[in-house]
């Protein structure tokens, strides 16, 4: 599809973008538990799948993984 | 995501155990959630409880570390449902839908296990999960791989991964309303995406999920008013859904806060497209509080072989009037708090969501009755062993 085909390339670039060097030793901001993608892992599946239940869209940040009746 | 946490903290020095640093924390999880409905407005509802649904939600999680090199993480659901459901929809006076609900005889509860083992590698990790979910009237069982990839300085991570979901319904007094006795329905979906510090302050992931189901998709609980008559919801047998993610991390150092940005856009082959945008500030406090207010706002375009009723017998032969494929937006507010006590976390959040047809990016569409408001408790622990 020429959608998926747009994302893929938006994907590749912002992937290839140039980022500015961070030593090891500068990355104390970015291990704050705050930083975490999914601070609450808890949190964030039983929004993901409230949302599976209620709403049409669905996924995007991972494989689907196990189906349920709620939808 | 590990390893970059892993060599931050064993450079600053705050790392413990040099297995912890590479492998997640070892810790106990516990949340508690009341999911309640709001109930419909009188004016739109022609007959059934308009009270809906309610929820609760027991999750357990427990991550175990096995050597240096393996962990086990376990995670357990049981939920109790009951209430009455959206059952189809009757044009009314002057053709305003008005909604038909069931009575409020829903009692159900769903049991789900997962089992996951993650390998750590010297460039990244590979992980398989194992997944049952069981209710009354629907079975599933899951199989899902993941891998990561890291680069040399660890400030870029690939990560891949798939599941396949092997589904049985059997809905519940399938002879009495004339449902389908025992049907299935398949699923597959593939991940991939990237994980990049963009600089010291700042972290991006986007990502594409593909997913395809097969089999019965349609809802054996709904049905559609179709050129004068009531007949089951029927939806196409296969569903191909593509949705791209982009999340944006950035630590607010003035302030000691983190700021999130999350979009998702989903566009399927029943035509429904939507985009999810939601923005969370998460503030440290003095005594180890954590404040996180956030709001999500979700629109989407209506499947194609959706409305509230049929005048006329669709030519494909698919209709449904789930609120759920319709147009509409809706707009979510929450809020978390957090404490630390050593090795303790404890817990309370809550979220009220509210949804309209002209929240919609594009506007009212059609009038949906069924659309659904509903909010939620939350509390619960961690506990760092």
């Amino acid at each position: 599809m020429r959608i998926s085909r747009h994302i893929l390339i938006v994907i590749i670039v912002l992937a290839s973008a140039s980022c500015a060097t961070v030593e090891p030793w500068e990355r104390g901001r970015l291990a704050q538990p705050e930083m975490a993608l999914d601070i609450d892992p808890l949190a964030a599946e039983l929004e993901a799948h409230t949302y599976f239940s209620k709403e049409g869209a669905s996924g995007g940040a991972g494989a689907a993984g196990g189906g349920c009746g709620c939808n | 995501m590990q390893s970059l946490l892993a060599s931050a903290l064993a450079i600053s020095g705050l790392g413990q155990k040099s297995v912890a640093q590479t492998l997640e924390d070892e810790q106990v999880n516990y949340r508690y959630s009341k999911y309640d409905e709001d109930a419909l407005p009188e004016g739109i509802v022609l007959a059934g409880d308009p009270a809906r649904y309610q929820i609760e939600t027991h999750q357990f999680r427990l991550v175990k570390s096995l050597g240096e090199q393996y962990s086990l993480t376990i995670n357990a659901v049981h939920e109790t449902m009951s209430g009455s459901s959206p059952w189809y929809v009757l044009p009314g006076a002057g053709g305003t839908p008005v909604q038909i609900l069931s009575g409020a005889t829903i009692e159900d509860k769903r049991d789900e296990f997962r089992g996951k083992l993650t390998r750590l590698l010297e460039n990244g990790s590979w992980s398989v999960e194992l997944g049952i979910s069981d209710e009354d009237d629907y079975q599933a069982k899951s199989i899902s791989l993941g891998r990561e990839i890291e680069n040399a300085d660890k400030s870029r991570t690939w990560a891949f991964s798939g599941s396949v979901s092997l589904d049985d319904l059997s809905p519940t007094d399938a002879a009495l309303f004339g449902r389908v006795e025992r049907a299935e329905k398949n699923s597959y979906s593939i991940y991939g995406g990237v994980t990049q510090v963009i600089n010291r302050d700042t972290l991006l992931q986007v990502g594409l999920q593909v997913s395809k189901h097969d089999g019965f998709l349609s809802d054996p609980y709904k049905q559609v008013f179709v050129n004068n008559l009531v007949r089951p919801d029927n939806r196409p047998g296969s569903r191909t859904q593509y949705a791209a993610s982009a999340r944006l991390r950035y630590f607010v150092n003035s302030v000691k806060a983190a700021l999130h940005l999350n979009y998702r856009y989903y566009l399927d082959d029943w035509s429904l497209e939507a985009h999810t945008l939601e923005i969370s500030w998460n503030q440290k406090l003095p005594s180890n509080w954590r404040l996180s207010p956030s709001i999500r706002y979700h629109s989407q375009e209506s499947a194609s072989f959706y409305a509230p009723f049929f005048t006329d017998s669709p030519a494909n032969g698919h209709y449904s009037s789930d609120y759920r494929l319709a147009t509409y937006g809706a707009l979510s507010y929450r809020i978390s708090v957090n404490k630390t006590i050593n090795d303790w976390d404890f817990i309370i959040s809550a979220e009220i969501y509210d949804s309209k047809e002209s929240l919609a990016i594009s506007g009212t569409k059609f009038q949906t009755p069924g659309l659904v408001d509903f909010s939620r408790f939350t509390t619960g622990f961690n506990y760092r062993f």
